[in-house]
């Protein structure tokens, strides 16, 4: 059961990808828009699906997928159900070095300063995180650290902003704090693609590393998965992850909370196992929010990042509920 | 009879002087289109401060104006401070302030918001009417009227029948109820962003954009930071390969009403002869 599983996870993520070009505010003919695009006929069809489905698209699964990834990755690394970069200010940190970049005009020097900048913000907060675990025993108390770094970096990108020389820029913020994959183009693509494809193996290299931590930190050791050895590859691959969805889509919240704990019925508690079941377990779920967002009828199409809270919401309070019964 | 000379020049200056004190002498601006229309049509020596707008360029078309004269963050303990015998506002901004001032027996009032020419002239004497400059209001509005009726007519058969839009930061478009629609509709442009169902400024998803592929596309040229803070909407690939004819019109000539309007029909046209 468990092993046909991972196949009809990527089925899935297949078939809500293909649902994301058809879904859209244009009615297009998605057929006639890919035969313009095979005869190279430039037709407004093909622009929309080539220039905006396909790169958004192609960005909520890669979003999902690192997102996914890297909270499966912070569950095993803090060995915390609760762990995920966006409810440990780790994806809001790396928006603030992000949206520096683009205040300071650095952008615009190298294509890769923005996804750089937001992974140093990522890495810096995976590290003070770690410090702080030391310090602080015991799963909320991680949490609660988490809750001040968010708070801290989410109040400083708004600061950044308010002082902006464009009175719009302000309205940034809610692409930043929300996250979104509207309006995005290729480049996107190519700027995010690099640094989640390196992470991503980073991670999945961690695997069985991970799997031995979850026995304990001198049982790994003892089983030659020294943890100094192991720890800067994961951090360093959540740091790649959420530094490049971060740059190109802001701070979509809670997938990573809730892919892990989906599919751990699934595939098993194994935290190693668990991280290559995310990868597509986080793309389907974007998707499916992406094409949802673009279904609900409002006059302003929703944030991405409110649907995910949305969803994320109850499900963190489900997960603390049922913390305490454990206990 | 120098003694009733003296009289009746005594008879003569009294109404003056009761006139005189009935004019408001001490405005307060706490709004960026009461602040220019101000600059306008009373002498600075009447104005107690102004939003602390007027002096950007950003905002205020006529920021070199207002250098020198006050300002004010819109909070009523500095506005009472001012001692104003009149208090301009908008409607829509500093509400909270304003009913404070009410409150605390000051006269307030406030402009509405023009989505039309007309609504702008009738703006432009009500604001005449409150700082009793009239004749200034009056001739503004006919000289505005008559440079906007000449662009018109010189405009309307280079443009009639193709589409426009009108795009801010972020993606804003401007749908039917705004100035712009009536600024493209009187070129006798189409509104793609009415067509579209938007009604006052809002977001138009790029597909629909696309979708609608305008002839033009009025924007505000921003500088390279301002663009990419703001969403590089603009830049975005898609829009480049359908390539519409981009004109840049300021925002602050449409958010404030004011004999700039007419500056944006004849950059129209001087933006169409330059590269017709």
């Amino acid at each position: 059961m468990t092993r046909a599983a991972l196949p009809l996870l990527w089925l899935l993520v297949l078939l809500l990808w293909l649902l994301e070009l058809v879904v859209g505010p244009a009615t297009i003919n998605v057929f006639t828009a890919l035969a313009d695009w095979i005869n190279n006929s430039d037709s407004v069809a093909r622009i929309i699906l080539q220039e905006v489905r396909v790169p958004r698209a192609l960005l909520a699964l890669l979003t999902g997928a690192s997102l996914a990834i890297s909270g499966a990755a912070l569950q095993g690394l803090l060995r915390n159900p609760l762990a995920s970069p966006d409810l440990l200010g780790i994806s809001q940190t790396a928006a603030l070095l992000a949206v520096c970049v683009l205040y300071f005009g650095w952008s615009q020097r190298a294509w890769w300063l923005l996804p750089l900048a937001a992974l140093l913000g990522a890495a810096l907060a995976v590290l003070l995180l770690l410090q702080l675990t030391r310090k602080l025993p015991g799963t909320h108390s991680l949490i609660l650290a988490g809750l001040a770094l968010t708070a801290l970096t989410s109040a400083l990108t708004t600061f950044a902003l308010s002082f902006a020389p464009n009175p719009y820029a302000l309205q940034e913020a809610y692409f930043w704090l929300l996250g979104s994959v509207a309006n995005r183009s290729l480049s996107d693509v190519a700027i995010a693609l690099p640094f989640m494809l390196l992470g991503s193996a980073l991670l999945l290299s961690c695997g069985r590393a991970l799997d031995a931590l979850s026995l304990g930190e001198d049982t790994a050791a003892s089983l030659g998965f020294p943890l100094a050895r192991y720890r800067w590859r994961l951090i360093i691959g959540v740091a790649c992850n959420i530094g490049a969805a971060v740059a190109v889509s802001g701070c979509i919240g809670f997938v990573g909370l809730i892919v892990p704990h989906l599919l751990r019925p699934l595939c098993g508690a194994q935290p190693g196992r668990l991280l290559g079941w995310s990868l597509p377990g986080g793309a389907a779920l974007v998707l499916l929010a992406d094409a949802l967002v673009q279904l609900v009828p409002a006059s302003q199409e929703l944030q991405l990042g409110v649907l995910t809270a949305l969803l994320g919401g109850p499900f963190f309070l489900l997960l603390l509920l049922q913390q305490r019964s454990e206990r | 009879m120098k003694r009733l000379f003296s009289l009746l020049l005594a008879l003569t200056l009294i109404p003056a002087a009761y006139a005189q004190s009935s004019i408001s002498q001490r405005i307060v601006s706490m709004n960026v289109c009461t602040d220019q229309l101000l600059l306008l049509l009373v002498e600075p020596a009447r104005i107690a401060a102004l939003s602390h707008f007027a002096a950007d360029p950003a905002w205020s078309s006529l920021a070199a104006q207002a250098a020198g004269i006050p300002v004010n963050r819109g909070q009523p303990d500095e506005v009472v401070a001012l001692e104003p015998d009149l208090v301009l506002t908008s409607a829509f901004s500093g509400t909270f302030a304003a009913r404070v001032l009410e409150r605390l027996q000051l006269r307030v009032e406030r402009l509405g918001f023009a989505a039309s020419r007309e609504e702008v002239y009738r703006q432009i004497a009500q604001m005449a009417a409150w700082t009793d400059s009239n004749s200034a209001g009056q001739q503004m509005i006919i000289a505005t009227r008559a440079r906007i009726d000449a662009s018109v007519q010189q405009l309307q058969p280079r443009l009639a029948g193709n589409s426009a839009l009108f795009l801010s930061s972020n993606g804003i478009a401007f749908g039917s109820s705004t100035l712009q629609d009536d600024f493209l509709r009187s070129l006798g442009l189409r509104n793609v962003a009415a067509e579209a169902g938007l009604s006052g400024p809002a977001p138009l998803s790029l597909e629909l954009l696309l979708q609608a592929a305008p002839d033009f596309i009025i924007s505000e040229a921003r500088g390279e930071l301002d663009s990419q803070l703001a969403h590089p909407f603009l830049q975005h690939a898609a829009l480049q390969r359908l390539n519409p004819r981009r004109l840049n019109l300021p925002d602050r000539w449409f958010d404030c009403a004011g004999p700039w309007l007419a500056d944006a029909y004849v950059s129209i046209a001087t933006q169409l002869d330059a590269a017709p």
